[in-house]
């Protein structure tokens, strides 16, 4: 077993369980913000076990400069994400 | 560093340099904490200094709200059960606020000491319990992460006008 893979999966696992359990009673701007970060994080795994690709460096690139607006600017949070299911298109 | 210019260069910081913060350094930061006030000097606030890599890393698992990779964690909890004793039906309420600003006092020696940190509320409270070996009477309210930063952030726009009244409330 890739015990290096193992142990990353297991940490992404984790942020996932421990965001489905506390989001029942956060803002709900946090559902997106935690999905955003799963995405990121995953890239992150797959580029440390070798797999990376100009789309998934582009978007995480993309949510990173991005997801902390959720902080101060819900209006222009929103509109990234938006904004982002729409890039997507371009990378299909 | 002056205090306001402390409180207003204070910033939230999620990214880390690599470099280990000395434990003398963490204890100076709780005992600028419990010089915050309490109600009733009720002082039920409790604090849990983590520093190893390891229990960081499973702190990180069980708190979806930390960004990036602190160098250590400071769990600001309360004692409930001497909470209710000593403050009533009003001393959960209170205790909240206590800590509350034991927290902010931590994060303005922790700027004065060139640390970054951030406030978290996103993490699990039972586990967190669980994995730091909490009894069910010391319950974890705020993380406080630090690490020496790799950047400053720009800061929010804070609204002074639009907050504030002088004598009575009124609609603008």
């Amino acid at each position: 077993m890739n015990d290096k893979l193992e142990a990353e999966s297991w940490n992404l696992v984790c942020f996932i369980l421990i965001s489905a359990a506390n989001l029942e009673q956060e803002r709900k701007e946090y559902g997106p913000l935690r999905l955003l970060e799963t995405a990121s994080r995953l890239v992150n795994l797959l580029r440390e076990n070798g797999m990376t690709s100009k789309r998934l460096d582009a978007i995480q690139t993309e949510i990173d400069a991005n997801k902390y607006s959720v902080m101060t600017d819900e209006v222009a949070f929103s509109q990234f994400l938006q904004n982002l299911a729409l890039e997507i298109v371009d990378y299909l | 560093m002056e205090v306001i210019e402390a409180i207003k260069t204070r910033r939230s910081i999620r990214t880390f340099l690599d470099t280990p913060i000395e434990k003398d350094v963490l204890q100076d930061l709780v005992k600028a904490g419990v010089w915050a006030p309490s109600g009733g000097n009720m002082q039920t606030w409790r604090f849990i200094i983590v520093t190893q890599s390891r229990q960081l890393d499973y702190m990180r698992n069980l708190s979806p709200g930390i960004f990036g990779q602190p160098k250590a964690i400071i769990v600001a909890c309360t004692d409930v059960v001497e909470s209710e004793k000593k403050g009533g039906q009003l001393g959960h309420t209170m205790a909240l606020m206590d800590a509350s600003m034991a927290v902010q006092n931590i994060l303005l020696a922790a700027h004065d000491k060139g640390l970054g940190s951030c406030v978290i509320a996103s993490f699990h409270v039972s586990a967190v319990q669980k994995l730091l070996q909490l009894p069910s009477s010391i319950k974890p309210l705020l993380l406080i992460i630090l690490g020496y930063p790799t950047g400053k952030p720009s800061a929010p726009k804070r609204k002074i006008e639009e907050v504030t009244w002088w004598e009575v409330y009124s609609e603008r």
